[in-house]
């Protein structure tokens, strides 16, 4: 099963889409890490157990960039994730909702309104040997937030796979 | 990692007590301490919540009307104790009224209350936990409701905070003894 998702994911990153904001493209451009997008159809594809809390999730999303960047391999720093942060801020003009560091890993959640309505949401974690970027179109249920989390940390390790694959 | 994340935001000009807040910035930066800011705007986005009751409408009408969170939080401390005894000597008790206080297991938990300027509510509430192994202090500010208080803490999934539901059972035995009372009469 595992590796029905690996391949359905790799085929995710040959779709030509537009990224959602254009830090995240040029950060995407900027380092070497593995890039993938997930649409409304492929998130639905991920809730294999068919949990009605995950769909609830990823109702309102419309897709999702998704990076994750080697620390060591992109030199990517702390005071180039601070630029990030501040690129998300002031550039992109997204709002700060919540931060916070846990076990190790930072985690930085923000969103970008228009008419009261959540138009974008990004989530940025880093840990000591990686930087996640979660750039997506639409919003999260935040009551399902657990959920999200939960499938970063999955998706991590299915990148990682398709990451390894290619380097064998 | 996951529950914890439901505590989390960011650091801006929160309306918190000053003592508080030097914790806070005292520990802020050293990692060995975990770490959770919330603002005001995620709180607000929650009113977009669906839900199923009224009761859980009332709930989240009440955490639509708080400003922040903030968490501080240390596993594995050692120091978990002298922490706590630093946290609370911190908390100046002509601000801070103690709300209930709990033992459990070999951990002491207090929760304190700041008075606001809307009657019936409250502008701060300040959880200090210390244990033998592991320390935690949160601050939660804005408008909070004292009578939904203990469902906040359970709908928020935030360790300690479930501990408040023991007012709401204190409530609720206080109303029985009345309904007992009134039929004695």
């Amino acid at each position: 099963m595992k590796k029905l998702i690996v391949l359905l994911l790799a085929t995710c990153t040959m779709q030509l889409v537009q990224a959602q904001t254009k830090t995240t493209e040029l950060l995407d451009e900027r380092t070497d890490g593995t890039s993938l997008y997930f649409y409304k159809n492929t998130l639905r594809m991920l809730n294999q157990k068919e949990d009605p809390e995950f769909d609830d999730m990823i109702k309102d999303i419309e897709k999702i960039r998704f990076l994750m960047i080697d620390r060591t391999e992109d030199t990517f720093t702390d005071a180039d994730y601070k630029k990030l942060k501040a690129d998300y801020t002031k550039k992109e003009l997204y709002e700060e909702i919540m931060n916070g560091r846990l076990e190790g890993r930072n985690l930085n959640v923000y969103v970008r309104e228009k008419n009261g309505d959540v138009k974008g949401t990004i989530i940025m974690a880093s840990d000591s040997s990686d930087v996640y970027i979660l750039d997506i179109l639409g919003k999260i249920a935040l009551d399902k937030a657990a959920s999200l989390f939960k499938m970063i940390d999955d998706n991590s390790e299915i990148a990682k796979k398709i990451k390894n694959a290619h380097i064998d | 990692m996951v529950g914890a994340v439901m505590m989390m935001i960011s650091l801006g000009a929160f309306a918190q007590g000053d003592a508080i807040t030097k914790f806070f910035t005292k520990y802020q930066d050293d990692e060995t301490f975990s770490q959770v800011t919330v603002s005001s705007k995620m709180f607000s986005l929650l009113t977009d919540m669906e839900v199923d009751n009224p009761e859980d409408q009332e709930v989240i009408n009440a955490i639509s009307k708080l400003k922040g969170l903030r968490i501080l939080a240390k596993d594995n401390a050692r120091d978990g104790r002298t922490l706590y005894k630093e946290a609370m000597s911190l908390l100046p008790s002509k601000d801070y009224e103690e709300l209930m206080s709990v033992r459990d297991e070999d951990k002491d938990m207090k929760f304190f209350i700041r008075s606001g300027t809307v009657p019936g509510k409250i502008a701060e509430l300040v959880m200090v936990m210390g244990g033998s192994d592991d320390f935690m202090v949160l601050s939660l500010f804005g408008e909070i409701d004292l009578k939904q208080i203990g469902k906040i803490g359970s709908k928020m999934d935030i360790d300690g905070l479930d501990k408040l539901h023991k007012l709401d059972e204190r409530k609720g035995d206080k109303d029985k003894d009345k309904d007992k009372d009134k039929s004695k009469n």
